[in-house]
């Protein structure tokens, strides 16, 4: 249970305190609400290039990182489809420098054409550090678009191509920032060693003068439902073939949402799960295994993948993963089985829960449900999934129609 | 009207409580433990102190060795840990290490006591069957193969190669053959040599917890002590080493040297000296290669300290035409460093930051106990954290100066390269 106030200011800033006074930092965390899916298909990787412009001085504020250090702070932030979150801590007889930093970063930047030039070199290089310089590095970038073919997360975070990057120019950079860094687009959460009333004071101290912004109203084009099995294969210099496969699946708020996560877990969570225990112990088709949900906003992907064993197709491998699901398909699920992921769900909640900073960010994220207490209903919505549930489920998600399946072979194995 | 050009003002961080760890008994075993945190969690380690790979045989024996007590016990199969750790929500992790690698069982503490007899089980009569072997060096040489294909890992394992030889343990680098040569008999063996003496760190909200974990173990048999009696030295020689890649999109760079202990006197002043240089977000690396030259997403000088060795490595990737500026920036920032003063607002940053990220990096029962396990490691008690912040706050310009001096001299370096 995390206890929590809230109130918003009149320029629609939402305020979120979480007083915990058996920590000794105090943390803010300001999630912005967007992502890479708010981006155009001919500008990707704008919203994370932006999140690095975020710390090259702001409007009265030369430099960001070091007053914030000379406060003895840290911060960091992430970029993802979804959101943009922002991060620091601090001690908390210094939180009024996390706030003039935060306010002053919200109210303008300094839109200095040097500090956009080296930061998408740098963010060029972070593209290639991930995606290029590593063995299947690119293979979301790759898979992406077959999954989706209408939605924007279609386009990976760092962006479709470092092209988009390079051509970014400052007008860009101002009509993004006006558009989505406003008071009324973003939630603030102040955890740890504080006090409400005192984050009341400075939240309208610091952040209240900000003028509202113009309301950013989404509108992106829905994934059309799947009804037809995709295919891709890729050749690449890597040690040995992998095999992903993705089922559409609902969004991280939607009510069969929990359901869902679940079945992954019971196909494929560390050892004890269905896939690991057939196809790797039992028989050694693979040398890893596991499945997992991308728990985005808008309707998201299941996913399982693997590495196939040296003497094994990856044709063959993929059949004996659909033998796992017509298992499942045809004779259910098991009670104990249930009963295990969902003691796995809850422990995982828990343990996530241990960190300050994670439970300001769950927080923060809860609230874009609409409803803060999100965050404290997670638990209970585990515990309400039913065998009954999950067996209806099962069928819609994990068919041939809705899935999409990448081959990603080694060149040498297939030579 | 709000004037934000003022910063607030700040007051330096002058105390903070760093709860300390208490240590009780069960039979032979020593077991520190922690009771703190607000969340109904429990992690508990099982630490090996001469369970790492500078005493094993041959590489990768540690590893597997500890891999392997996952997977079947006297009384436990593979399948049933997998299940029971699962049916109790909890997770059981090895950490593998050079020196003293552990396993750590984290779950809700109601579900404690199900799962301690699992954990004495596999602790104390792993049954190492044959087939779980070889599935496992079928999955290590896989992990091996794609590891061996990233340009930071090789260049990781040629610096650490380049600093202390092929003979020396901790310059060894684990070859598929060498995992492939692996027998079960080697594994037993190096359990009972080497596996079988353990310490236990205990943190979370323990309550009457503690209690099961002395019982548990107190019929544990006393085990021979250990004492390391290796004759291997290593002889560093500076040496520049490039493994060029035509196909690379960057280029992994390593350099540094081997340095005092963290026992040495000067060590926190190394320590100090190192994070203006490349320590920190807003390190002279840092600002210098990725913020003002652009060349790398990240440039990071740490000091590694393992048991019985200490080096500092200088990191990063980087845009492979710009290799050659940046290591002559690397240099230009030591340069700096050993003879100009520090400023006093920057030094004033870097002690606040210091001391600030101290601070935060104990904000869980986890985090607490494992700054008392870095200490404990290396024979060193509370009074080095003392002396840490008392040698942050009161370090001057010219201590950084002679440090660097001291310590940063650039001939005797070495630079490995890759891509």
């Amino acid at each position: 249970m995390i206890k929590y106030n809230s109130f918003t200011l009149d320029n629609g800033l939402r305020v979120i305190v979480h007083e915990d006074k058996s920590v000794q930092s105090a943390v803010i965390n300001i999630l912005y609400d967007v992502g890479s899916r708010d981006e155009s298909p001919e500008k990707t990787g704008f919203a994370h290039l932006f999140e690095h412009l975020m710390f090259g001085g702001s409007k009265n504020i030369l430099n960001y990182d070091e007053p914030l250090q000379e406060a003895g702070g840290e911060n960091n932030a992430f970029t993802n489809p979804d959101i943009t979150n922002y991060y620091l801590t601090v001690p908390p007889q210094n939180l009024e420098t996390g706030f003039w930093l935060e306010s002053d970063r919200m109210l303008g930047l300094s839109f200095d054409p040097k500090v956009l030039k080296t930061q998408q070199k740098v963010v060029i290089e972070e593209f290639k550090q991930r995606y290029l310089n590593q063995p299947y590095g690119d293979l979301w970038l790759k898979f992406r678009p077959l999954a989706y073919k209408k939605h924007p997360y279609q386009w990976p975070t760092i962006g479709k191509e470092i092209r988009h990057i390079e051509e970014a120019t400052m007008d860009d950079v101002k009509a993004f920032f006006y558009k989505h860094y406003v008071p009324n687009q973003a939630i603030i959460v102040v955890a740890g060693h504080v006090d409400t009333e005192e984050v009341k004071v400075l939240s309208e101290k610091w952040f209240g003068p900000i003028p509202r912004g113009e309301a950013y109203v989404r509108n992106l084009p829905k994934e059309p439902i799947q009804s037809e099995k995709r295919f891709m294969e890729i050749i690449e210099d890597v040690p040995s073939d992998m095999l992903t496969m993705a089922f559409h699946m609902p969004g991280k708020f939607d009510p069969e949402y929990t359901a869902v996560d679940l079945i992954s877990d019971i196909l494929g969570r560390e050892k004890s799960s269905r896939l690991y225990q057939k196809l790797v112990k039992e028989q050694s088709f693979f040398s890893t295994i596991n499945a997992y949900v991308t728990g985005s906003i808008d309707p998201g992907l299941l996913v399982i993948t693997g590495r196939v064993s040296e003497n094994i197709t990856i044709e063959k491998a993929e059949e004996q993963v659909w033998s796992v699901i017509h298992d499942l398909l045809a004779n259910g699920i098991e009670e104990a089985e249930l009963e295990k992921v969902k003691n796995q769900a809850e422990s995982t909640l828990v343990f996530s829960e241990v960190e300050i900073l994670n439970r300001a960010r769950a927080l923060a994220f809860a609230s874009l449900s609409g409803d803060t207490n999100f965050v404290n209903q997670e638990a209970d919505l585990i515990q309400e999934v039913t065998k009954e549930h999950i067996e209806k489920l099962a069928p819609m998600i994990l068919r041939e129609t809705n899935c999409s399946v990448l081959y990603y072979k080694s060149k040498e194995k297939n030579a | 009207m709000l004037n934000r050009t003022l910063p607030p003002i700040t007051h330096n961080i002058s105390t903070f409580d760093l709860k300390q760890v208490s240590k009780t008994t069960s039979g032979d075993v020593d077991i520190y433990y922690l009771n703190a945190g607000t969340q109904p969690v429990i992690k508990l380690e099982f630490l090996f102190p001469i369970g790492g790979n500078y005493y094993e045989p041959r590489p990768g024996v540690s590893m597997l060795c500890l891999q392997l007590l996952k997977e079947g016990s006297t009384n436990y199969t593979s399948k049933q840990i997998a299940d029971s750790l699962a049916q109790f929500g909890a997770f059981l992790d090895i950490n593998p290490s050079f020196d003293a690698p552990s396993i750590s069982l984290l779950c809700l503490n109601k579900h404690l006591n199900s799962l301690l007899p699992i954990i004495s089980d596999i602790l104390l009569s792993p049954s190492f069957p044959d087939e779980e072997l070889e599935t496992l060096k079928r999955i290590q040489i896989q992990n091996l193969k794609n590891q061996n294909r990233k340009n930071n890992v090789i260049a990781s394992k040629n610096f650490r190669n380049a600093l202390f030889g092929d003979e020396y343990p901790y310059g060894k680098i684990i070859s598929e053959t060498d995992i492939t040569n692996i027998t079960t008999d080697d594994i037993k063996a190096f359990f009972t040599s080497n596996l079988s003496q353990f310490e236990i760190f205990v943190s979370g909200a323990l309550d009457q917890h503690l209690n099961s974990i002395i019982r548990n173990f107190q019929n544990t048999k006393p085990k021979a002590k250990y004492s390391n009696s290796s004759n291997i030295q290593y002889h560093f020689q500076p040496q520049i080493i490039n493994q060029n890649k035509d196909n690379s999109s960057q280029t992994s760079v390593r350099v540094g040297k081997p340095i005092i202990s963290k026992s040495h006197n000067d060590y926190v002043k190394l320590l100090i000296t190192n994070h203006i240089l490349g320590g920190y977000f807003g390190s002279r690396l840092m600002k210098n290669i990725r913020e003002d030259k652009g060349y790398t997403y990240g440039i990071y000088s740490s000091i590694v300290n393992l048991q019985y060795d200490s080096y500092l490595v200088i990191g990063s990737d980087i845009i492979k035409e710009s290799l050659d500026d940046t290591l002559a920036q690397i240099r230009r920032e030591i340069s700096i460093l050993q003879n100009e003063p520090i400023s006093s607002s920057e030094l004033d940053a870097v002690r606040n930051h210091l001391i600030g990220s101290f601070q935060s990096s104990i904000n869980t029962p986890f985090a607490i106990m494992s700054k008392f396990k870095n200490i404990h490691m290396h024979g060193l008690d509370y009074s080095f954290y003392n002396n840490y912040i008392t040698s942050i706050q009161s370090i001057d310009p010219y201590t950084i100066l002679n440090t660097a001096n001291e310590y940063f001299s650039l001939k005797d370096m070495t630079i490995v390269t890759v891509g």
